[in-house]
This record gives structure tokens, C-alpha cells and sequence, in this order.
């Protein structure tokens, strides 16, 4: 018995490497001391917007996107609160829906020029402006994860993103979600830096490797704006 | 059961695995086993099948019993080709 938990307190280690491996015990552990107590750790990503889609045509595939208007009832599927929903369109955000005939199948959220993050007190201001978008809350229905709906979605994605003039999309992925991260690396994603939140009750710290580096907020401030640049050699290879 | 030499190849080009392929059965299991097979490899996986092929597969054909193991996917691409 004691074996088996020395094993799983070992495997964030093997899994993260040794900072990461802490970092997901203490993510884990201070949420179960106090319910007032929280860590989030973001990488912060950024990606082209691909050119060509990832996917050839395929005679006779079934998925096709559409945006979800804000009154659609697909939303209803959405594991996600409507008043998040509802912020979210008001923020400017647009929400690309993916469908296997008449079956709604998944969905991912773009946000142009800025976002308001809904799971910690942060904004993210992305330049160069008018070319950046954050793309979020990318979501497949478990029956719908194995198959082409992902790579759907996210062709969907990228044509939005080109028919706007959009030539970056930046995101940020939990440092403990691997296969999140493993899917935006496959889509060309690179990181440009972390950013570490703290949480106690109403106080919020920010630590980043981006500006401005840290931040201090209170429940009643407006939280931290975290300033995310497309970085030279991806402008330079448009 | 279907050789399964030419799906070993496939597996170790598109997810990138090198020799690890090399020990490959039909019994090695692939969904939920392998780390790199997510949902995106396994897009990269059926278009890699389709091209080398020249078959098509319907989104209504995948689901996880064909990427149980190297053997289950070996058979799938039998009864493609075949059929």
C-alpha cells in the first residue's frame, strides 16, 4: 500500500520533469487544504494561421462548420455555465461549432485582439492588432474524439481566422494538460512564455515570463493584462 | 489475421516512434497504451492509411475497437481493401 502511493505521488514527477511535478501537486493539494486556496499554471502559446487546410477534401466527410450564433441551442451541450456563455459573446468573442450531419459535435471559442480570461483575473492584450486572436475552450464531445472532427474544427478555425485577416492565434494551455499540448504542437503552436497564478480567497498573484512579469489583484480590481506579442521570426516567415 | 508489417510502418512514420515500432505485434495495444496516439495522430494515421491505400474511410467506420491494437487496425485495413 505504501508502495502504490510512493508510486502515484512519483508519477506527476516522471510525467512533468521535477518544477512542473511539484507545480501539479501543489495545483492539486491546495484546493483539498482550502477551498479558498488555488495555483493555475498556463503556458502561453501562439500558432500561424495555416494557409492551407489540414485535411484534403474528403469525398463524402460528414463534418462541416458553421459559427454558433448566440441564440443557438447548441449552446445548451456546452459544459459550460450560460452566464460564461453569455459573457463571452459579450467580450466579442465568436464561437466555430463543428457538426457530423445534423449532430452537433464540438466547438472552439476565438476571441479577436484581446480576451478576458473566465478561469483566473486576467486579460490578454495580442498584437500585432487587428492580425491576433485567442482561440479557447476548445471542446469535441467524447463520442466524436476519435475521428476527423478535431481537424474539421480547427480547418473551420483557420478559414475564419484567413477570411478576417487573421494571422495569429494565441491560446493558453494548462502546464498538466499534455494532450492539449501535444494537439497545439502538432498544429505548429509554439510557446511563448508561463504564467503562474496564485490564489488566496480574494487575492490573486501573477508571476510570467511575459509583461509585465507579475501582477497583484484584489476580487474588485480588474485582474492582470497580460501583453502577448506574435514573436519576430513567425512575423518574418508570413 | 492480416499482416500487420505495412500498419507498423505507418504507425512509426506518423507518430514519429522510430524503433519502438519495431517490437510491434498484433497484440500490442495502441488507444490509451501509446502517448503519442491522440486524436490528432489518429487523423494522421487514417490519411496516411487512405493515400497508401487509395481507399477512403467513412467517419461512420472509425471507432475505438479499430485502434485497440496494431492486429484490430491490421484487420480494419484488410476489410477496406478487400471489400
Amino acid at each position: 500500500m505504501v508502495r502504490a502511493a510512493f508510486r502515484r505521488l512519483q508519477a506527476p514527477f516522471r510525467e512533468f520533469g521535477p518544477v512542473s511535478g511539484l507545480l501539479y501537486v501543489l495545483a492539486r493539494l491546495l484546493p483539498a487544504i482550502s477551498r479558498h486556496l488555488r495555483l493555475f499554471v498556463y503556458d502561453l502559446m501562439v500558432q500561424p494561421t495555416a494557409k492551407t487546410p489540414l485535411l484534403a477534401e474528403r469525398p463524402g466527410g460528414s463534418f462541416h462548420t458553421a459559427l454558433v450564433k448566440p441564440d443557438s441551442p447548441v449552446l445548451e451541450k456546452m459544459p459550460v455555465p450560460p452566464t460564461v456563455i453569455l459573457a463571452r459573446f459579450a467580450q466579442g468573442a465568436v464561437c466555430l461549432g463543428v457538426w457530423r450531419g445534423e449532430s452537433f459535435a464540438g466547438y472552439l471559442w476565438l476571441a479577436p485582439d484581446r480576451y478576458d480570461e473566465d478561469e483566473v483575473r486576467c486579460h490578454y492584450n495580442l498584437s500585432p492588432a487587428g492580425k491576433s486572436a485567442f482561440d479557447f475552450d476548445v471542446y469535441i464531445l467524447p463520442e466524436y474524439r476519435l475521428g476527423f472532427a478535431f481537424v474539421v474544427l480547427w480547418d473551420g478555425a483557420n478559414a475564419w481566422l484567413r477570411q478576417n485577416g487573421i494571422d495569429y492565434s494565441f491560446s493558453r494551455i494548462s502546464r498538466f494538460n499534455i494532450s492539449s499540448r501535444r494537439a497545439h504542437s502538432r498544429l505548429g503552436s509554439r510557446r511563448l512564455g508561463t504564467a503562474l497564478f496564485f490564489g488566496i480567497g480574494p487575492l490573486q498573484l501573477m508571476v510570467a515570463t511575459v509583461p509585465p512579469f507579475c501582477g497583484v489583484s484584489w476580487s474588485t480590481s480588474g485582474g492582470v493584462t497580460l501583453r502577448l506579442r506574435a514573436p519576430r521570426v513567425l512575423r518574418d516567415a508570413r | 489475421m492480416s499482416s500487420i508489417q505495412p500498419i507498423r510502418e505507418i504507425l512509426r512514420q506518423t507518430l514519429q516512434i522510430g524503433s519502438r515500432a519495431d517490437g510491434f505485434t498484433s497484440e500490442t495495444p495502441l488507444l490509451g497504451s501509446i502517448p503519442e496516439l491522440d486524436s490528432m495522430a489518429v487523423v494522421a494515421i487514417l490519411t496516411a492509411i487512405e493515400e497508401r491505400y487509395g481507399i477512403t474511410i467513412d467517419d461512420n467506420d472509425i471507432s475505438a475497437e479499430i485502434f485497440a491494437t496494431v492486429g484490430s487496425l491490421a484487420d480494419f485495413v484488410a476489410g477496406k481493401v478487400g471489400g
